[in-house]
């Protein structure tokens, strides 16, 4: 035997050595087909690197071969916990495109259902992310309030989980006003309570805070490097809402105040977001109460479909259905980019049109993709344990950051 | 439809553009205001790290956020060059955007990274390389992100059918799809 340690011996006396483990892409805690690696030093993280593209469908391509009002049907499923907040990205920008104005009822309305989608996205998100750290009644007591808003989103549009309701120039049909708005009113009737119910098991619970607070930390100058948006933004102390500061679709209307803090972790991501249920019924409770009459839907012919009690005795009118309906309407040649403030983040549609009637190129901004790039910046030198929490508190949705 | 926000957006995009061009000259090429009210620049590969370091620095302008990085494929032979590399910035102090459109043209498909200056273009630029095939020289770490590693081809550009490259998706002895036809992009 030599005087001197052999390589390996030297390797494991000199250095740490640090396992790597794959979390995922199959695992409860990662809010989908998500796949981390970690590089860990004991329980320590010391590099996360997320790997992405499980759920990759082609979404950006299957545009390209659709009418711009089918395009709709696919921005459903891409954060498909909010479904409505991704029609109205994708409708603003077809809609600067064409130039059209959208009718005061119809803005009105897609202010009520994306706050309605906000509030459905947020409620799973709690359900899920109390679920990751342990507090498993939550996700039951947030999908019986989701219910209500499934079964509200059934009676407008038909469905429950991609509504497709939108469409450029305003909404598909007029609401059916016996039906949806009574649900809508209950629901925001009930919601309060149970609100602060989950405050009372949750805000103050010692494990909660425990699991939460300092974790995760991202600061306000890491958000801007990282293009960290959102509620999570909001929580490194940076006031930016897109529906103040750029607003869109009469959100400049409503009266509604914007969840600010400034502790940059996990806990305050989580104060922000239930603030914000808050927030989104009191703008849901000024549309209902204030809910304009009129078209639903913009009255250049180019774009809306003629009123279907006419289709069967007027031949134009037939010929001006089928015209829309199997050759679309072709926008001017441009771009266009609408910012919107999805519950995740700021989301929009970045749509080129080269004069024909499918788009050139229509890209996603999506902001769970982003963040998930911001994800190791959080957890770097935090327990395995924290990583669970920090996913779960930057929101991704999978279908968003796959597309 | 434009708010009173958004106007003083475009506004505050138009003195930037003017600005831009006392500041960068012919580096910053036809600038228009597009349909969405953004101010739309073009900009010279070479240019394009020094033109969004300035955006970024400049305390006149302060687009310290890149809110996203694309690529728009016009297709093969429809308009030189073929390939807009697209660069959307935000500032948030004076609520204002502005794009900037590096043309690149076919077969010399690469543009200098701009992870240096705004460090979440790492994901934005793997996925352009990933999904239409522009290499970004520099990047630290360009490999796919959302295609598996081995993955041959980039879908996003106009002559991948939308079915998807058949050497991925059928085996040789696989016999042809009967529907075929009816879902052919245009």
């Amino acid at each position: 035997m030599s005087a001197t340690l052999s390589e390996e011996l030297q390797t494991v006396v000199s250095e740490k050595e640090t396992m790597v483990l794959h979390m995922g892409p199959q695992h409860p805690s990662t809010h989908g087909v998500l796949h981390i690696l970690l590089t860990l030093d004991g329980e320590t993280v010391v590099d996360a690197e997320p790997e992405v593209g499980f759920l990759h469908t082609g979404m950006e391509k299957l545009f390209e071969s659709k009418l711009y009002y089918q395009g709709t049907t696919i921005t459903d499923r891409m954060d498909y916990l909010s479904p409505m907040t991704n029609n109205l990205a994708y409708c603003l920008a077809v809609e600067a495109l064409l130039g059209v104005e959208v009718p005061k009822r119809a803005q009105y309305v897609r202010v009520l259902l994306s706050e309605l989608s906000r509030i459905n996205s947020h409620l799973v998100w709690l359900g899920t992310h109390a679920l990751d750290i342990g507090a498993m009644s939550m996700l039951f007591y947030c999908f019986r309030e989701r219910e209500m808003i499934l079964e509200a989103f059934d009676a407008v549009a038909g469905q429950r989980l991609n509504p497709s309701y939108m469409t450029p120039g305003g909404l598909w049909t007029d609401i059916n006003e016996d039906e949806f708005i009574p649900k809508v009113r209950s629901f925001v009737d009930v919601l309060p309570s149970k609100l602060r119910d989950y405050h009372r098991l949750l805000t103050k619970n010692p494990i909660w805070r425990a699991r939460l607070k300092g974790v995760g930390i991202l600061s306000a100058e890491q958000c801007e490097r990282w293009a960290v948006t959102g509620p999570a933004l909001r929580a490194a102390g940076v006031d930016y809402d897109v529906r103040k500061k750029e607003p869109y679709s009469s959100y400049g209307e409503f009266e509604f105040d914007v969840p600010v803090r400034d502790g940059c972790d996990c806990y305050d991501r989580y104060l922000n977001r239930m603030d914000e249920m808050s927030e989104s019924l009191r703008i849901c409770k000024q549309v209902l109460d204030d809910l304009p009459s009129g078209r639903w839907i913009t009255d250049d012919r180019r774009v809306a479909l003629p009123p279907r009690d006419i289709l069967h005795t007027d031949m134009h009118a037939l010929i001006h259905h089928f015209w829309i309906i199997h050759n679309g309407y072709s926008p001017p040649p441009g771009q266009a980019y609408v910012p919107t403030e999805g519950p995740k983040g700021e989301i929009g549609f970045f749509i080129v049109s080269d004069g024909s009637n499918r788009p050139l190129r229509v890209r996603v901004r999506p902001p769970s993709f982003i963040h998930m790039q911001a994800l190791p910046q959080a957890v770097r030198g935090s327990l395995v344990a924290d990583v669970v929490a920090c996913i779960g508190s930057l929101d991704p949705v999978l279908g968003e950051v796959d597309r | 439809m434009r708010s009173t926000a958004a106007e003083q957006a475009t506004s505050a995009s138009e003195s930037a553009a003017r600005r831009l061009k006392a500041l960068l000259g012919d580096a910053v090429q036809e600038p228009r205001v597009e349909r969405d009210g953004v101010l739309t620049v073009a900009v010279a590969r070479e240019a394009v790290i020094a033109v969004l370091t300035e955006l970024r620095d400049n305390p006149d302008h302060e687009f310290r956020v890149l809110i996203d990085l694309t690529a728009v494929d016009y297709g093969h032979g429809k308009r030189t060059p073929r390939f807009d590399v697209v660069y959307s910035l935000l500032s948030r102090r004076d609520v204002a955007r502005i794009r900037l459109a590096v043309g690149v043209d076919e077969g010399d498909e690469w543009v200098p990274t701009a992870t240096s200056v705004y460090p979440c273009a790492n994901w934005l630029e793997r996925e352009v390389y990933d999904l239409m095939g522009i290499r970004f020289d520099g990047h630290p770490d360009l490999k796919r992100i959302e295609l598996p590693e081995d993955y041959d081809g980039h879908p996003l550009r106009k002559e991948f059918p939308l079915r998807g490259g058949h050497r991925q998706v059928r085996r040789p002895e696989d016999p042809e799809p009967h529907f075929g036809h009816r879902f052919r992009a245009r």
